[in-house]
């Protein structure tokens, strides 16, 4: 009983924060949309746009989610730690009931529930303004799945850069150093094949792939393969108790 | 009566540098220890041992259950530099904070305990003044009803009319029977809460005990204090020292101040300012942490 009420408070105080900072909802919702406008409005991928972009539209379906799964918790997370470390918020962890697993689930769900929402928003703006349909139901299960696990599993990552980097700019320069690069080696934008064959094992090593090829697999062939989630369960479950145990004390 | 807090030999290292140095004392329940001391004391870090945050060699002991091991729920803590979620109000952080250990008060009349009206309950803590602030700070570490309360330079950074409010309440919540173990820069806060004060410097306890037993064992019953310094020092007293661009004389009674300022005139040495005064906590720690 005392868990429960424990993770809700926390979870509670987490969205209040959330919902109360204007600049950042603005950005975590706006940020998918710019991206979906720019791939899927200006640049016209496709066939006949020819070059990187040269897959079908719902081939970049995975990539657009793939960036809201990446960016946000990463920061998120990772500034949450900086903040409540700077305020010594982790000296109240450190004497009360609230353990620190408990403190990174509460706040882990709450940014895959922020995640969750911005992905469905941006699903819908692909529906709207690109050739894309709506998967069945299935495939909408899984897309929330595997959404969900990397929120949770990149959340947890931005945790352990909070914990072991020493200010909130340090977060955001160590997030944006990992997030970038992750972004481009996953198979989310541009198609292995176009690729040097050298990139194929880096691929393999990034956990993001992970979370875009079972959503490929349900935008581009209709097919729902839950075991392929597989890999990114078990990342998600390694990076939070590494994040639990490294979270500051003090 | 067994001690709410006792502390045997305790000692803790941050990397090569000593923060705390063979500390023992104890605190009787329902009593306020004041630990006063310089920057780098060590305040922070015994604070912290008391909590269970760090694990420090020796022995701490909340009424003797070893502190890393007594339920939470008795211990409640207002860290320094401490702030909240900036945007939520005091009624939600009350609450937040309250639910984390199952207690479910009224928000209002945790607030009222530390002088906050009913018009700040629901203000975002971020708009509230400098000692709101505190005071919403101090409200989220009673919120739960602890019987040891730890308060880590409670009144910092607050004006000084705030700063009394704050006392009235820290000494009403004390008088309630809530064992205080308070940190402070300031003697005015220590004489007006402190049952017994720990000066700490260097890690390591310089002396303890009561307000009045500690002035009267080390500084004595007054001062003679003459500004500016005259070029020598009075040889009638022994003790007498330059400090700051004046002549002190600590322990100093009626006829040895009635000495000095005649050894002055006959010195040819007028002062601009002479003060003799009872003796205070201030000059107990001045003495102790520059001999120190």
């Amino acid at each position: 009983m005392g868990v429960r009420r424990r993770l809700i408070a926390e979870a509670q105080l987490a969205l209040r924060s959330f919902l109360r900072r204007r600049t950042a909802v603005f950005f975590t919702f706006a940020f998918p949309a710019i991206i979906v406008l720019i791939f899927g409005v200006l640049i016209q991928v496709g066939p006949a746009a020819g070059g990187l972009f040269s897959e079908p539209a719902s081939y970049y379906v995975a990539g657009y989610l793939a960036v809201v799964v990446l960016f946000t918790p990463l920061s998120r997370l990772g500034s949450t730690v900086a903040r409540h470390r700077d305020s010594n918020r982790f000296v109240l962890l450190a004497v009360g009931p609230l353990s620190r697993l408990e403190w990174l689930v509460a706040h882990t769900v709450v940014t895959t529930a922020i995640v969750l929402v911005a992905a469905a928003l941006l699903v819908v703006l692909v529906v709207a303004v690109t050739p894309v349909g709506l998967p069945g139901p299935a495939g909408v299960g899984l897309i929330a799945l595997a959404v969900g696990l990397g929120a949770m599993a990149f959340g947890a990552v931005g945790a352990l850069i909070g914990s072991l980097t020493r200010s909130t700019d340090g977060v955001i320069a160590a997030a944006n150093a990992i997030a970038l690069p992750l972004l481009f080696l996953s198979e989310t934008f541009i198609p292995p094949a176009l690729l040097p064959a050298w990139f194929a094992p880096v691929m393999a090593l990034s956990p993001l792939t992970y979370v875009v090829r079972p959503i490929r697999l349900v935008t581009v062939e209709g097919v729902v393969t839950p075991v392929a989630l597989l890999p990114i369960a078990v990342v998600m479950i390694v990076a939070l108790v590494a994040a639990a145990r490294v979270l500051p004390r003090l | 009566m067994q001690p709410a807090v006792t502390l045997r030999d305790v000692s803790h290292h941050y990397g090569g540098t000593a923060a705390l140095r063979g500390v023992s004392l104890s605190v009787a329940e329902g009593s306020v220890l004041a630990v006063v001391g310089p920057n780098g004391a060590g305040k922070t870090t015994l604070i912290r041992a008391i909590a269970g945050v760090i694990d420090p060699t020796g022995e701490v002991l909340i009424d003797g259950d070893a502190a890393q091991h007594i339920d939470r729920r008795r211990i409640g803590i207002l860290p320094q530099a401490f702030t909240p979620a900036r945007r939520l109000t005091p009624r939600e952080l009350i609450r937040y904070h309250a639910a984390r250990y199952d207690a479910y008060p009224d928000p209002a009349a945790v607030c009222a305990r530390v002088g906050l009206g009913l018009s700040e309950l629901d203000r975002p803590f971020e708009q509230l003044s400098g000692g709101q602030q505190r005071r919403v700070c101090v409200a989220m570490a009673i919120a739960h009803e602890p019987a040891l309360l730890l308060l880590d330079e409670p009144t910092a950074g607050i004006d000084p009319a705030g700063r009394r409010a704050l006392w009235d309440e820290l000494e009403r919540i004390g008088e309630a029977g809530t064992t205080m173990i308070i940190t402070s820069h300031s003697f005015a806060e220590v004489d007006r809460l402190a049952d017994e004060v720990c000066i700490l410097d260097d890690g390591a306890v310089l002396a303890s005990d009561t307000p009045a037993d500690l002035v009267g064992a080390v500084a004595g019953g007054h001062r003679l204090q003459v500004t500016p310094a005259p070029p020598s020092l009075p040889p009638m007293a022994p003790d007498a020292e330059f400090i700051d661009g004046a002549l002190r004389v600590p322990d100093c009674d009626l006829a040895t101040a009635a000495s000095v300022l005649r050894w002055l005139e006959e010195m040819d040495t007028v002062p601009r300012r002479v003060s003799w005064e009872s003796s205070s906590l201030t000059d107990v720690y001045t003495m102790l942490t520059e001999t120190a």
